[in-house]
């Protein structure tokens, strides 16, 4: 057996008084799409920030390949083939689709000029490379959420090819866009990409993950298949089983029913959560 | 990225792929202080009054004086068009203008140095005021509108203190007390008497500014640190050294247009320039460029600061009172923050 | 509409400008006119480029100005604010010159800056007549006049009222001073000071710069009564500092006797003051807007070939006895 794409052993990170992570191991194997949950506050972030360079971990170390290696700011884990497209979209949607894919990495003309036609072409033959017709020349602000994430992830290949780290990428898409965004995702994992994909959507993860860690008060609470009972999901991620739960609060009912088509983990602070657990998990099970 | 092609056999058409034009009214704020000077300009055409079928407004020597009287404003508003793309802001250069021309003054009267040597230490001078502002913003996290308005009380003071609270008139000659004669050229007009010295300092650095601004990746930076700061660090951009690079160059740009007015008006004093950052930003605003940060273009600075311009003289030529003027420029700044803020909520970004 | 008479304004001068040169070349001794295009009936553009609207003297300059050419029926005022910018300024006098305007009355913000403007015009043919302040240069040569007060001499005339008249047993007296360092603020200090010499029981006992504003002399002057009680006179170097002045006496319920400067007419004003018994006196500062208009009358009128390069215009003491008739004025 060959060592895995990318692991994590015993990562402890603290801030200030805080102990986000307490000792976490999390591997993550070539072509697999590996799903993280957990609830805000679970240490979920703070080990994708470990992944992609924001934070290094005060204890613990990452390997790729088997190989220990330091990852002391964004670009050296992107130097290391890990890409991360982060919560919120990282573009600007005041350039163009090309100006955002290749930012912070244009391509020049000599004379120190920007040469745009050639970012345009590269751009357009990324884009292509996932069937995606998008205009080069548009403004991002001026494409749907879904085009824009998937620009996103195309931006994100561009920086490394081995590993992409997504938070919650279908967090506002439409239904049809997160169809296409799965078979992206497939695709890639296809192609040899390791992925871990971060969401609150229980229902998602047997759809698109071949494999569930569950995160809880900075530790592992558990790794599963994809297939496990929701029930088991739900007691990985808040540490109790379901009938300890609370009855729901009228607010939670009201956010259950503003949005009865998305069944998911709602983003409370956690020590609401435990104050009123969500109705939607509860009814679940 | 992978090589090899990874395709989505029988995927459907990606939904909001068909072709979006952009909106006709996104279209009209881009280019709105082009269209506000072609505007201006008929304006000026049907009321200018005229002499022998003339038409004043045309005169050559009119639209000379249209456009030296911008140049010292334009050459900030310039500047200011860097900060306002990165969502700052620059309040000091109208100050740094007056410390500018001040300095620009004593150095060659009363300190005797030559012009070469004055100039590059004044624009020295301007650039390290504006990295200083610039560095103490980033650093400390502190709003770009409280350090530079601080940096306005300060620039005034110094001017006060070079000056010894005089004015510093500028005489021509050679010898101690006398400036080289070769700085007087800042107040003429060249070609036949046509093109003003101050015009031609102000076009030059605008076109240097529109180079710098889209066509390399300084520029690309500046856009990408006011449209998403977040992700233009992210992505690698030097994002604290884009904004001190910003406030030098507004420092640089104030600097200039202090040497200008010295070499005009023949003239240092600490009171110059003062409210110029106003109609500056007012002329960047105007000019398109968005106070939310990201997007802005120098050509629709250099329209709107010269249609403001052109307004003024206008006015003036058929006798209108200055407060007309005056409400007629409130009403332009508000259409145009007004058109920039619709867009916005079209587009989805006015959150 | 403005545009159509003028228009045919400038037909007319053409044609007199025809005529007048014809008259020249067959009388080629005969001295020139100022300017050629003069005429006892024709309509003329006067263009006053004002340093700054905002300042109440100015505002009151502007209306003598408006009043006196409307007693002219062919004389048309514009007035242009260079709004204490001598870059403004500076760009309307051009915009005056591209107008052609018959004649250019300026008062300068500053004196270097818009020297070069000034030439301008002159070489433009257009006549300049300075108002209050001057460019640099001589009246006559590198401009054709000044017309203004001598602020030295009116703050003298303060000072001997004060020394004969207020105190002629002597007391202590106070300045307020305009803004420092600017001209007439010192020639004004000066001015009183040597007034009042000529009565040497009169102590100045304080002096400070109230800049030209009411609410930085009552401050300035609260403060002076505080460590002066005894003053006995106060000379305000403006009216708006003298009106400031009042205020502190009342406040510290003192009976100071003020005198201002400016004496400018309205219910703000110093002349109204003085008629309420509120001030001692106030010292005209002459606007020249009547000298102005006259001299413009000789030059685009009577066809004069010269004027008089500078005219000093006399202060009037404003007292108790003629401030109630020349209110009405």
């Amino acid at each position: 057996m060959s060592a895995p794409l990318l692991s994590v052993t015993g990562a402890v990170k603290r801030f200030g008084g805080v102990q986000a992570l307490r000792g976490v191991d999390f591997d993550l194997k070539a072509g697999e799409i590996h799903a993280l949950l957990g609830e805000n506050g679970a240490g979920k972030s703070t080990l994708m920030n470990l992944l992609s360079g924001v934070y290094t971990p005060d204890e613990g170390t990452i390997h790729i390949d088997g190989k220990p290696v330091h990852l002391n700011n964004p670009r050296e884990a992107q130097a290391a083939g890990i890409a991360t497209i982060f919560q919120e979209l990282d573009l600007v949607p005041t350039l163009d689709v090309a100006a955002n894919l290749f930012l912070g990495r244009e391509l020049m003309r000599p004379g120190g000029f920007l040469d745009v036609p050639a970012m345009r072409r590269e751009a357009k033959k990324r884009l292509e490379a996932i069937e995606l017709a998008i205009d080069p020349a548009r403004l991002v602000a001026d494409l749907s959420i879904g085009q824009r994430q998937v620009v996103a992830i195309v931006k994100a290949l561009s920086y490394a090819s081995r590993v992409l780290i997504m938070d919650e990428p279908t967090a506002a898409l439409t239904v049809a866009e997160v169809e296409r965004l799965f078979d992206i995702i497939r695709k890639l994992a296809a192609s040899g990409v390791g992925i871990v994909y971060i969401s609150h959507r229980l229902e998602e993860v047997p759809e698109i993950a071949g494999r569930v860690t569950v995160m809880r008060d900075g530790r592992v609470a558990g790794v599963t298949e994809p297939h496990a009972p929701q029930a088991e999901l739900v007691r990985l991620l808040v540490g109790r089983p379901l009938d300890e739960l609370y009855p729901p609060t009228r607010q939670d009912s009201r956010q259950a029913a503003a949005q009865p088509a998305r069944r998911e983990l709602p983003s409370v602070p956690r020590k609401r959560r435990l104050a009123g657990p969500d109705q939607r998990v509860a009814r679940r099970a | 990225m992978s090589e090899e092609k990874v395709s989505v056999a029988g995927a459907p058409a990606v939904p909001a792929a068909a072709p979006k034009h952009r909106d006709p009214l996104a279209l009209i704020v881009r280019f709105q202080s082009l269209i506000g000077l072609v505007l201006v300009a008929i304006g000026g055409i049907i009321f200018s009054p005229r002499r022998h079928g003339e038409i004043l407004f045309l005169n050559p020597d009119n639209i000379a004086n249209i456009v030296r009287a911008v140049s010292e404003t334009g050459i900030i508003a310039i500047g200011m068009t860097f900060v306002i793309i990165t969502a700052g802001i620059d309040l000091s250069v109208g100050a740094v203008l007056g410390l500018s021309s001040v300095v620009t003054a004593s150095m060659m009267i009363s300190g005797g140095f030559g012009l070469v040597p004055t100039i590059l230490a004044v624009l020295i001078m301007g650039i390290v005021f504006g990295a200083i502002q610039g560095t103490i913003s980033t650093r400390f996290r502190l709003e770009p509108f409280i350090v530079t308005l601080a940096g306005l009380q300060a620039a005034r003071g110094l001017a006060l203190v070079v000056s010894g609270n005089q004015y510093i008139n500028i005489s021509y000659g050679d010898g101690p007390g006398l400036a080289p004669p070769v700085f007087a050229v800042l107040g003429e007009r060249l070609f036949n008497n046509t093109v003003p010295v101050a015009t031609l300092v102000f076009i030059v650095f605008a076109a240097i500014a529109t180079i710098v601004l889209n066509t390399t990746r300084f520029g690309r930076y500046v856009f990408a640190v006011g449209g998403n700061e977040r992700a233009a660090r992210i992505s690698g951009v030097p994002v604290s050294m884009v904004k001190i690079s910003v406030y030098a160059i507004t420092g640089f740009a104030a600097a200039l247009a202090g040497i200008v007015h010295a070499g005009q008006f023949n003239f240092g004093s600490a009171n110059d320039g003062m409210g110029y950052e106003l109609t500056a930003i007012a002329a960047v605003v105007i000019g398109g460029t968005s106070l939310f940060g990201g997007a802005g273009s120098m050509v629709g600075t250099v329209a709107g600061t010269i249609m403001l311009g052109a307004l003024a003289n206008i006015l003036q030529l058929n006798n209108i009172t200055p407060a007309m003027q005056l409400l007629a420029t409130a009403a332009i700044i508000v259409l145009a923050a007004v058109l920039q803020s619709l867009v916005r909520r079209r587009e989805g970004l006015g959150r | 509409m403005k545009t159509i008479q003028r228009g045919s304004r400038r037909a007319l001068q053409v044609a007199l400008l025809a005529g007048t040169s014809l008259c020249i070349a067959g009388a080629a001794y005969a001295a020139e006119p100022m300017v050629k295009a003069c005429a006892k009936d024709g309509q003329f553009i006067i263009g006053f480029s004002q340093a700054n609207n905002a300042e109440p003297y100015r505002q009151h300059v502007n209306d003598e100005l408006n009043a006196a050419a409307k007693e002219v029926p062919g004389f048309t005022l514009q007035i242009a604010d260079g709004a204490g910018n001598v870059n403004t300024q500076t760009s309307q006098v051009d915009n005056f010159i591209t107008q052609k305007v018959d004649i250019l009355l300026i008062s300068p913000f500053e004196a270097a800056p818009l020297t070069p403007a000034v030439k301008r015009a002159m070489d433009a043919g257009i006549p300049v007549i300075e108002l209050d302040r001057k460019t640099v240069g001589d009246p006559g040569k590198d401009y054709t006049a000044f017309i203004g007060g001598d602020n030295f001499k009116i703050a003298e005339e303060a000072g001997k009222y004060t020394a004969k008249t207020l105190l002629p047993d002597g007391g202590e007296a106070a300045v307020l001073q305009g803004l420092p360092s600017s001209t007439p603020a010192v020639e004004r200090l000066n001015g009183f000071k040597e007034g009042v010499k000529g009565n040497p029981k009169i102590q100045i006992v304080a002096e400070q710069a109230a800049d030209w504003v009411p609410d930085k002399a009552q401050t300035a002057f609260s403060a002076m009564l505080q460590a002066h009680p005894d003053i006995k006179v106060l000379y305000a170097s403006n009216d708006m500092m003298a009106a400031g002045a009042l205020l502190a006496a009342k406040g510290a319920g003192k009976d100071v006797k003020i005198i201002g400067t400016d004496g400018l007419p309205g219910p703000a004003g110093g002349i109204e003051a003085v008629a309420k018994g509120d001030w001692a006196a106030t010292f005209t500062y002459p606007t020249g807007a009547k000298e102005a208009i006259e001299m413009s009358k000789k030059i685009l009128l009577d066809c004069a070939t010269s004027v008089e390069p500078t005219v000093t215009v006399e202060t009037t003491a404003i007292t108790a006895e003629n401030a109630k008739q020349l209110m009405g004025k």
